[in-house]
């Protein structure tokens, strides 16, 4: 390899630097390809797999499916061998956890591998450094095979449109059904993909479920409460039933999911609200001033934790060690919490409480995200666009399959145990098997607690009452350049703001100037784009 | 010296210091005061060290109890360096951080001294436009995206050195240690020179052994940044295997606070590790630093006070 630096390559660089910063400072979200062309955009065709009968079945709403106990005998995913056989293939993704291991050290790495039948190559960055690597990534020109797109990443039209695959002629329509596990990922996942005529990218799914708003079971057995409050003002008494300041026990902890929960009480929009192709941000509807005036009874009450309004990230703890008793949190985190918090509390128990109406009657639940970020693959010759979708397809090997036992719960005798036919992680499992391959792609998520499998049937009649009064957020989906770069900063402040309001620090009567500001600082431009999308998305 | 000598000296020296003309000795109350006062600043130091230890030593459930925050661990447990330790991967970044730092300091001191030399002596060719050089890299540091471009352009993505090079000079250092060597005695040089001494002679046999104190103290800031930088590694390398210690940190103290409220639905991650892990990290990334200090800590106390008490 040849790596004198001459000026011919420094001139090569710097204007590699000047396209990446051209390409990250021009505004005004102008697409490559009209926009019109999305409505265009033939799907992929959803092809569920059936080789698993759930104890609990799901719906084609998104109730995802239940299972007690994993097959004693897990159905072969790929009987004719590994299906991804060829070159390296090299991937950009995030990590949560820890990092694993790497490859030549993790035997449930190099098992993965075999089984895939090529050599997968994690190119692994730490969640909080992701949107500062992948700019510099791109500009540096020297892309993986593929990448994790996050909605945080400027630019996407374009930047797909110039690098990255259109993958249509491998997965729209019928064309899918050559993956069929790829083809089982559920519809609405594939929304995020789309781009300049085109599907851009594999979703990594998750439940459309989203949040739920966990309380302690146990305690409201304690307590002989009943944790299905009829409105608001049950609600407010049986926070107050459930706190306890002497002992240092209270009802709630984060403010701001505390006014999610209460807008779903209102019916409040789900993030945006579509009325006949006019967009409203929830924080400017009159839901929203209800729902604050409503946090601010509970905070006045003082049924917040005291550092409520201090700290971030201690919730999750507040909540597993009882310090709070209602905790709004992702729907993924039921299994992790009885992982992490039931060893030490004996009868530890959570259950989702679902909004009531705000006066009586049914609440609503706000939707998450059907699709965490999405894989695009860089430009590249056919076949090897192939063995790379061949390789994502064993990714997305669904429950029940051996690939997805493997994927999950790594080699048996090493990484997991069998109790019954339920594998269960040895400690070496749980550190190896953390590398991030919901971040590359992922099967539609499913219901499965082998330690506790008395939890599915709770979890599985959450998400059916939560289904039936499920609003969705019409901007899933779309691209707006101003949310993605000027939102975050907006949403931090208008957060401080709304804090400020439910601790009473600033009057709620100065909420209509809040919005004005935010409406002007770049709220009525996210208003547009998103209209002019959803507007592209009907022609 | 035995200890009844000792505590006769000391005893003398504090009769000395009340003898100071103009300067009345401290009543009790007031000696005691401050004494109470010097206490609670050791203790503000202390405590929340001594806690991170504790919290890394206690179980679970001892840390769920105190909400995190534990000053002496009941059941005392090596479960969290355990955890850490297990798979290998902070192991082989402890070795990555521990090569970086020693080259990489052992380099930079290196370059840092025969350059901070070159620009103390009037008259070395290039001078002026080198220190231009370094004091406009002071004042405008490179972008991300430029630095990215021109490792990758040199080659070195996935290379240790490219944690190394880009900040093998760091001008601050290089001016203190210019400033000290022009404070050196001109006259001994010129001697040193009269009798035969090339410039790399009398920079090794002279000037070097009487800037040791300087030397040491930015061999210490070299060291300390060399051993917390984890922004190159997170650019540069690629593979996980390569990551240095502060990294591999990061993945599990930093990470959980990228979560935000907004996301609480959608990372399907499982949640952030234990306190006690967390507290295991950082006892273990300081470790290093805290071994490595005492026997630099004669050197330092020397160097920062260079110049302080000049006329």
């Amino acid at each position: 390899m040849n790596n004198h630096v001459t000026r011919r390559t420094v001139l090569r660089g710097s204007l590699g630097a000047v396209a990446g910063l051209a390409l990250a400072g021009c505004g005004g979200g102008v697409p490559a390809v009209p926009l019109a062309d999305n409505s265009k955009v033939r799907m992929p065709d959803h092809v569920p797999y059936a080789g698993v009968r759930p104890a609990f079945p799901g719906t084609e709403e998104g109730v995802l499916n239940g299972y007690l106990h994993y097959p004693g005998d897990p159905v072969v995913a790929f009987p004719g061998g590994p299906p991804a056989k060829g070159e390296p293939i090299s991937v950009m993704t995030l990590i949560y956890n820890p990092v694993p291991p790497p490859a030549s050290r993790n035997g449930y790495w190099q098992a993965l591998n075999r089984s895939l039948g090529t050599e997968l190559r994690l190119e692994i960055v730490p969640i909080a450094d992701y949107p500062t690597k992948v700019p510099v990534v791109i500009a540096g020109g020297d892309l993986p095979d593929a990448m994790c797109i996050r909605p945080e990443i400027s630019q996407r039209p374009a930047l797909l449109h110039a690098l990255f695959q259109d993958l249509s002629e491998h997965l729209s329509g019928p064309a899918i059904r050559e993956y069929p596990y790829l083809a089982n990922i559920p519809p609405q996942c594939w929304r995020s993909t789309v781009y300049n005529g085109g599907i851009y990218g594999l979703p990594m799914p998750r439940a459309n479920v989203g949040s739920v708003m966990f309380y302690r079971a146990d305690r409201m057995r304690e307590r002989s409460l009943d944790p299905r409050p009829a409105d608001f003002a049950e609600f407010r008494r049986l926070c107050a039933d459930l706190a306890d300041p002497r002992r240092s026990r209270y009802a709630l902890g984060d403010p701001l999911t505390t006014v999610y929960f209460l807008m779903e009480m209102l019916g409040g929009p789900n993030f945006w609200r579509e009325d006949g192709g006019r967009f409203t941000y929830w924080l400017e509807t009159e839901e929203i001033r209800q729902a604050l005036d409503a946090a601010r009874q509970l905070a006045r009450a003082g049924l917040f934790h005291p550092d409520a309004f201090t700290v971030l990230n201690k919730f999750k703890d507040w909540f597993g060690s009882g310090q709070i008793a209602l905790h709004y949190d992702g729907n993924s985190g039921w299994n992790d919490f009885y992982r992490l918090y039931a060893q030490n509390t004996p009868g530890f128990a959570i259950d989702g409480m679902l909004a009531p109406g705000f006066d009586g009657g049914p609440g609503t639940h706000w939707s998450g995200v059907s699709s965490f970020a999405f894989l695009s693959l860089k430009k590249a010759p056919r076949e090897r666009i192939r063995q790379i979708l061949r390789a994502c397809d064993a990714l997305a090997a669904p429950f029940g399959t051996d690939a997805y036992k493997l994927r999950k719960y790594g080699v048996q005798g090493v990484d997991h145990t069998l109790q019954g036919s339920d594998p269960l992680l040895t400690p070496t499992g749980k550190v190896q098997t953390t590398v991030p391959t919901i971040f590359v792609t992922d099967a539609p998520q499913s219901l499965y607690f082998p330690e506790n499998p008395a939890v599915v049937p709770l979890q599985h009649a959450f998400q059916k009452r939560a289904l039936d009064v499920l609003v969705t957020n019409p901007a899933e989906g779309m691209y707006s350049e101003t949310d993605v770069t000027t939102g975050p900063t907006l949403l931090l402040r208008m957060n401080d703001e709304l804090k400020g309001v439910v601790q009473g620090r600033v009057p709620l009567s100065s909420w209509d100037a809040t919005v004005r500001t935010w409406r002007r600082e770049g709220g009525d431009r996210m208003r547009a784009e998103y209209e002019r999308y959803w507007e592209s998305s009907r022609s | 010296m035995s200890a009844a000598q000792t505590y006769r000296s000391t005893a003398a020296r504090s009769r000395a210091r009340a003898a100071v003309p103009g300067r009345t000795p401290a009543s009790p109350p007031w000696r005691a005061a401050k004494g109470v006062l010097l206490l609670i600043c050791c203790l503000l130091v202390i405590v929340p060290f001594l806690s991170i230890v504790a919290t890394s030593l206690a179980d679970n459930e001892q840390v769920t109890e105190a909400g995190g925050f534990v000053l002496w661990p009941e059941r005392p447990s090596f479960a969290a360096y355990s955890a850490v330790l297990a798979g290998g991967v902070v192991t082989r970044a402890l070795a990555v951080s521990v090569g970086v730092t020693v080259a990489g300091t052992a380099l930079a001191l290196l370059s840092s001294i025969t350059l901070a030399y070159g620009l103390s002596r009037p008259g070395t060719f290039g001078h002026r436009p080198v220190l231009m050089i370094l004091l406009f890299s002071l004042l405008f540091t490179p972008g991300v995206i430029p630095s990215y471009l021109l490792i990758k352009q040199l080659g070195l993505i996935n290379s240790y050195w490219s944690l190394i090079l880009p900040t093998m000079v760091n001008a601050f250092n290089v001016i203190v240690l210019r400033a000290f060597f022009m404070g050196l005695p001109r006259e001994l040089l010129d001697a040193a020179r009269i009798d035969g001494a090339n410039a790399l002679q009398i920079l090794r046999r002279i000037v070097v052994p009487l800037s040791r104190a300087a030397i040491a103290v930015v061999g210490l800031f070299y060291a300390v940044s060399f051993w917390n930088a984890f922004f190159n590694a997170m650019l540069y390398m690629n593979e996980s295997e390569s990551w240095p210690m502060q990294l591999v940190l990061r993945t599990y103290v930093v990470n959980n606070a990228a979560i935000g409220a907004g996301e609480v639905s959608v990372a399907g991650a499982a949640l952030p590790p234990s306190y006690a892990l967390q507290a295991a990290i950082l006892v273990l990334s300081i470790v290093p630093i805290v071994v490595v200090y005492p026997f630099l800590q004669r050197h330092l106390r020397k160097g920062v006070m260079i110049g302080a008490v000049k006329g």
